[in-house]
């Protein structure tokens, strides 16, 4: 019978209902914990994880490399690749959004921290500053003046890693105190909520105690986030909208998207509709 | 099941439907583990790694 591997590097709430949704379904769904393998690319490997795998690393970089190397040997990933170093990058994922013509909020780059704080006087203030990958909202600045900002600069230039150099700019999008997220599984949205930023806290990130609640999602946004999921190739993933003066933006792709939240609020079983899409690829 | 925390000695509670690859903390001491093999003696667990800049979603 076909079935699937589920790649993991730290077994979250998402990944243990994705276990017991596939027995309930009866799909056979290997888990394997990317921190015991030693890959080289070949036939072996794909031999041992077989020809489907659902990729749900925890570390971006792990789930990158991995599904390079998975891809090379034959085996289909989901997310592919593409997607994840796309969405991984949230440079990147702006650029893809921009390039397809899907409203979202202005940004920009800069490479040193006298041409970020330049970059933040274009942009205007307040502005949110970003590291390009990360998640859950760590390191998200929202700058209001210029000697913050300065600071903020100094210390990531001071971070060591040459990512952090990488200055992305983004403009602040005066919005209600919550955003949208919808998580596309195929070509659906199966679920998506209302995220509201905690007390005292602008960012909505369910990880810095954002509140979920259910949101119907009009028929603009719905298309606009299965838009902003198909240019960069994903099929499990979230995207987050916000509700800007001038109409809805998309914000960010989550390619290894937590739906903890998303479950709990509408009620949706997230992780049987992802089960429920393997075994249609499983099929193909 | 109980398994005995390697740092403080407390008593870390295992649910019975255990997997590997699941989280456990110690009550006492607030050390995370992750369990790496489930055997005949009960789990084995090791220290969990800590969130790193790379992780989320």
């Amino acid at each position: 019978m076909a079935g699937a591997v589920m790649l993991y590097d730290r077994l979250r709430w998402e990944e243990k209902e994705l276990m017991k949704a596939a027995e309930r379904r009866g799909f056979e769904l290997r888990t394997v914990d990317v921190k015991s393998l030693v890959l080289a690319p070949g036939r072996s490997i794909a031999m041992e994880l077989g020809p489907l795998v659902l990729q749900r690393c925890m570390s971006h970089y792990r789930g990158l490399y991995i599904s390079a190397l998975l891809e090379a040997s034959g085996v289909r990933v989901i997310n592919s690749f593409k997607t994840t170093r796309l969405c991984g990058d949230k440079l990147l994922t702006s650029i893809e959004l921009y390039k397809a013509g899907i409203p979202t909020p202005r940004f920009a780059v800069a490479f040193t921290a006298e041409s970020a704080l330049k970059a933040i006087e274009s942009l205007g203030l307040p502005a949110v500053l970003k590291p390009i990958v990360g998640s859950h909202g760590r390191l998200v600045s929202l700058v209001d003046d210029l000697s913050l900002a300065k600071a903020l600069l100094e210390h990531e230039e001071a971070m060591g890693n040459g990512l952090h150099r990488v200055h992305y700019i983004q403009e602040y999008v005066p919005k209600p105190s919550r955003d949208i997220r919808a998580v596309v599984v195929g070509e659906e949205v199966v679920a998506s909520i209302y995220r509201y930023a905690p007390e005292g806290e602008w960012r909505t990130n369910v990880a810095v105690g954002g509140r979920a609640e259910p949101c119907k999602l009009t028929g603009e946004a719905e298309e606009l986030a299965l838009k902003a999921a198909k240019v960069v190739g994903g099929e499990v993933v979230g995207v987050d909208l916000m509700e800007g003066r001038d109409g809805l933006l998309v914000n960010e792709v989550n390619p290894t998207v937590e739906f903890k939240g998303a479950s709990q609020a509408t009620g949706v079983d997230v992780a049987g509709k992802v089960i429920e899409y393997l075994e249609e690829v499983a099929k193909r | 099941m109980k398994v005995k925390c390697p740092e403080c000695g407390g008593d870390i509670p295992v649910p019975d439907d255990v997997v590997v690859g699941e989280i456990v903390s110690c009550p006492d001491c607030g050390q995370e583990y992750e369990v790496y093999e489930l055997g005949p003696e009960g789990p084995k667990i090791r220290q969990a790694e800590v969130a790193a800049e790379d992780w989320g979603e």
